[in-house]
């Protein structure tokens, strides 16, 4: 009956006939027509100042993008002011500018339906201005001048102080935004990556607006800064205009955030909190995003647990068991460092059954090679998916930003599908067993019961931690 | 526009697609631009969408159905999104090595669950549950050798699928995914099956794991537990009133019988809606879909939902006791979605939250300082719902203080009428985002989809015509009926 239907298939389709139930071909065997695709690319052109400026121009919707990345994440925050890097950015966004105070800007902004944004994460902070393109000279001027003349209005710098604190004051309050800061805080140790970008308890009394002016103008250097353009523009006027606001004067950029120390041992800590579940959470310090593994990595932790529903730790942990509802593995990269982290939360009694078997998949990933199927699936999953990444023009420059300021080869896009296809089961196994280090993990633990302490002393000697 | 706040996924939602408005998209020319959208109906009562669009070789498919938790009475509440679980445990083809030697497995497991669940000092003698637990591991776990086990979503997976998960809502359940353009007849074969021969395997280990979303999302989080008060305090007689999840006690005792049931009322190609955008020949769309979903045959329409809620007789409150920081929400009665006076309140919301220069954020943070933020919310749902203001207060203001600060606000909302300026600036963000939602086809999909599920598709091309003939008296009057203090249902934590 399948292979009858098999052959039927093609002259099915153009009568209409042979219905899905009756057919029960299998949607393993259909095949396909092959995808005719050739990427959007986007010019880089390099500005007078020295900073690139990728360029997308797609007129087919009215509207207008420009984004600009510069060194300026938490990394580059100094000891005891942590949060300075998020609130500058925040700041240049709401602080007013040289030519306008901060309410008017809001205004203006507001009143054409444009999102301007400025936001930090650890190693950036991006600039980012979405607009109509009727709106685009006044929009791109209301940028410009954030990057380049922020007030830094001392009301606007209270107002957010406040609600940073009160922010923080009230971080405690859900068990999986704990877990994460705390696994964080411990993984990196010393290093800046460690805190939260937001900042810490008290952190916020000891910056004062000359931090802000002295963070923005080390750090925020236009020759210094990766730039990108996309949707309906003029694009010699485009460039003429950057260049005119951006001046020639060429600086080098600030240096990258220092490195990132690894440190070995298991460590388990357990934080208490009343709850019905345990939220678990197990890893240790990952790869740069730079690193030649990164994508046998990304492939390796497919399987793993970051392919959802198509990896190891779900489909046992959710699936086979019924334990949870959310697990997995999770490789980030940034640009010193990256973090591994596997995390579940499942109700009390069954915590350290769902802790065990992490472990145990961790363990097992590095034991042995993946199934041919596995690994045929995640390197299918990685290819043909790659077209979703160019879905609109703003995603295309945005994503060259970020190539380039990573640092990645500048035709990294071109060559990624020949490495993806090129990584073997033995290639996953080097991976895993180089980057991947269950015995060093620092399992973090938040729950209540009485029992817990004792029972997870065999992941190792247990302390408790009180979150700041 | 609002958050849709009690979808529920068969995965952690990201950013879940609803925020979206359509509006014109040549904003300042008279030719006011649509969403084209191609309808086309089967025999059997199915509604096809199609929306071409080209920016990349994609295509974004849904299929939504119209039910979810406003159709559950109490004793049955998370049936909907139990079930949408269970549509991605595979069918007779999908998900098993060999379904006839799985079939009467899977026939005995369930006897023996109806067998442990049977109460007390029944029929069986006590002694008799360990000989059937017994049995039930065993027979569980012959047929865990027979299981392929998530094979729909590997299948999706391996042919590039992104965006892939499914949703819960009050009125619909939507099932979604987007693929590379060339793969569109994976998705036609796949969810053509699963709308007709869905096999609800490992189904007791699933109701665990929603027991485990259940502590996740609302009993360990004070923000779900929060929102899940104020729909059971505000609302006493419409399904509105219960979550989406479900409460415990009746998850727990949700039976496959009853799934299966659900599924063969609702899953019908006549309460079906098929949403197609992307890179796609509409031509070969309705041939693919009249092949795969042709056959499937209509049911009976299902029972309406005649519940209608009472008009509040007065202010209510409710004060939640848990281990965490202060809040406030205020819910007040607002119409459903076809109604003029729900467009209206769009607006203000839009007037009241959306922004630094809005009006709550303007006087509530930066003005008084008494909360660090504040939104308001007007989610469009098929029955009259809920216009929801949710405030977080800056220590060592409370929420009384905030709630004083949000009433004199409204006060004035009811007086003087909104100007000019706020009215055209609230019209230029919604067309803003419109147009920028044009941008994706995944976000296309999901509106269009939503829309004709809990009204009609062509919502949103109505929708920024609505808009541009709201004046500041219609806002001032739907302020004036809806948001008074009388008809007020306050949820705090203090």
């Amino acid at each position: 009956m399948r292979a009858a239907c098999a052959l039927l298939f093609a002259p099915a389709l153009l009568a209409g006939g042979c219905g899905a139930v009756r057919c029960a071909v299998h949607p393993s065997r259909l095949a396909f027509p092959p995808l005719r695709f050739t990427p959007p690319e986007a010019e880089r052109v390099v500005l007078d100042c020295g900073a690139p400026l990728y360029l997308l121009r797609d007129p087919r919707l009215p509207l207008f993008s420009f984004h600009g990345m510069a060194r300026a994440g938490s990394a580059y925050d100094p000891k005891g002011k942590e949060g300075l890097a998020a609130l500058t950015a925040e700041l240049m966004r709401t602080g007013g500018t040289g030519g306008m105070g901060a309410d008017e800007l809001d205004r203006r902004i507001e009143f054409m339906g444009a999102d301007i944004s400025v936001s930090a994460d650890q190693d950036g902070a991006a600039l980012s201005l979405s607009c109509l393109s009727r709106d685009t000279a006044g929009a791109l001027g209301i940028a410009l001048d954030m990057l380049l003349r922020p007030a830094f209005s001392p009301e606007k710098i209270d107002l957010r102080k406040e609600q940073v604190r009160e922010a923080i004051r009230r971080w405690n309050d859900e068990p999986g935004q704990v877990v994460s800061r705390e696994f964080r805080r411990f993984v990196y140790g010393p290093h800046p990556y460690a805190h939260p970008v937001v900042g810490e308890p008290g952190s916020m009394n000891a910056i004062g607006r000359g931090d802000l002016v002295a963070f923005h103008r080390a750090q925020f250097n236009p020759s210094g800064m990766i730039f990108g353009t996309a949707g309906d523009f003029d694009r010699d006027a485009l460039v003429k205009t950057l260049n005119a606001a951006l001046g020639a004067k060429k600086s080098p950029a600030p240096p990258p955030p220092p490195p990132v120390e690894e440190k070995g041992g298991r460590a388990v800590l357990l934080i208490r909190k009343r709850t019905e579940q345990a939220h678990l959470a197990a890893g240790h310090v990952g790869i740069r995003r730079d690193d030649p593994d990164y994508i046998p990595v990304m492939i390796m932790n497919e399987i793993l647990g970051g392919g959802v529903f198509s990896s190891r730790m779900l489909e046992r942990i959710r699936s086979a068991e019924g334990l949870a509802y959310s697990a997995g593995t999770r490789f980030t990269a940034d640009m010193q460092a990256g973090m591994f982290c596997a995390s579940c939360q499942t109700k009390e009694a069954t915590a350290v059954e769902a802790l065990g078997i992490m472990l145990e998949e961790m363990e097992r990933i590095r034991a042995g090679p993946v199934t041919e199927e596995e690994i045929a699936r995640a390197r299918d999953s990685y290819a043909n998916s790659f077209v979703f990444n160019f879905t609109s023009p703003s995603q295309v420059v945005e994503q060259m930003i970020g190539i380039e300021f990573m640092g990645l080869p500048l035709d990294y896009l071109k060559t990624y599908l020949a490495k993806v296809a090129a990584v073997t089961r033995e290639d996953v196994l080097q991976a895993a067993r180089k980057h991947l280090h269950p015995d060093a993990a620092t399992i973090v633990v938040l729950g209540d019961g009485k029992e817990l302490p004792a029972s997870l002393e065999r992941f190792g000697p247990v302390r408790t931690l009180t979150p700041r | 526009m609002a958050r849709a706040r009690t979808f529920r996924c068969v995965l952690i939602p990201g950013a879940l697609a609803l925020a979206l408005l359509p509006a014109p998209l040549l904003a300042g020319t008279e030719t006011p631009l649509r969403v084209d959208v191609a309808e086309h109906r089967l025999a059997n009562g199915l509604t096809l969408l199609m929306i071409e669009h080209r920016q990349a070789p994609v295509v974004s498919c849904s299929v939504f159905y119209r039910v979810g938790s406003a159709n559950e009475a109490p004793g049955c509440t998370g049936i909907s999104h139990l079930l949408e679980h269970m549509m991605f445990k595979g069918t007779r083809t999908v998900g098993t090595r060999d379904w006839k030697a799985e079939k009467p497995l899977l026939d005995r497991i369930e006897a023996l669950h109806e067998r442990l669940g049977e109460p007390e000092g029944g029929n069986g003698d006590a002694g008799e549950m360990p000989r059937i637990r017994r049995e039930l591991a065993d027979a569980e776990r012959r047929a865990d050798g027979l299981v392929v086990r998530n094979e729909l979503w590997k299948l999706y997976m391996s042919s590039g699928a992104e965006d892939l998960n499914a949703g819960t809502g009050r009125d619909r359940t939507q099932y979604f995914c987007s693929l590379p353009a060339n793969r569109i007849e994976l998705w036609m074969a796949l969810e053509s099956d699963r709308m007709r021969n869905a096999v609800f395997r490992e189904f007791y280990r699933e109701r665990e794991v929603i027991l485990e979303e259940r502590r996740l999302t609302v009993d360990d989080s004070p923000e779900g537990a929060f929102w899940e008060q104020l729909f059971a305090t505000s609302l006493i007689a419409h399904p509105y009133r219960w979550p989406v999840i479900g409460w415990k006690s009746d998850i727990e005792h949700l039976t496959l019988p009853m799934v299966d049931a659900w599924y063969r009322r609702y899953y019908a190609p006549n309460n079906a809606i098929v949403v197609i955008a992307g890179d796609i020949a509409p031509r070969q769309v309705i041939a693919l879909t009249e092949r795969y979903f042709g056959p499937i045959p209509a049911q009976p329409p299902p029972p309406r939902v005649v519940t209608r809620e009472p008009p509040q007789r007065g202010p209510r409150e409710a004060r939640l006791a848990l281990d965490a920081s202060p809040r406030i929400a205020l819910a007040f009665h607002k119409p459903a979605v076809e109604s003029d006076d729900d467009i209206a309140l769009n607006v203000l919301e839009n007037i009241l939250s959306s922004g630094r220069t809005s009006r709550l954020y303007r006087r509530l943070v930066q003005e008084k300082r008494v909360a660090v933020s504040v939104s308001a919310s007007c989610a469009p749902a098929k029955y009259p719902f809920l216009f929801v203001i949710h405030a977080i207060p800056r220590r060592p203001h409370t929420v009384d203080d905030v709630a004083r600060a949000l009433r004199e606000e409204l006060d004035t909302l009811m007086k003087d009428p909104v100007s000019d300026w706020e009215l055209a600036k609230a019209r230029n963000q919604i067309e803003a985002d419109f147009v920028r939602g044009l941008e994706s086809a995944s976000e296309l999909a999901s509106v269009v989809g939503t829309y004709a599920a809990i009204d009609r598709w062509d919502y949103v091309n109505r929708y920024i015509p609505r808009v541009k003939a709201v004046t500041p008296l219609d806002l001032s009057r739907v302020a004036h009926d809806y948001l008074t203090e009388d008809t007020c249902t306050t949820v705090v934590i203090r």
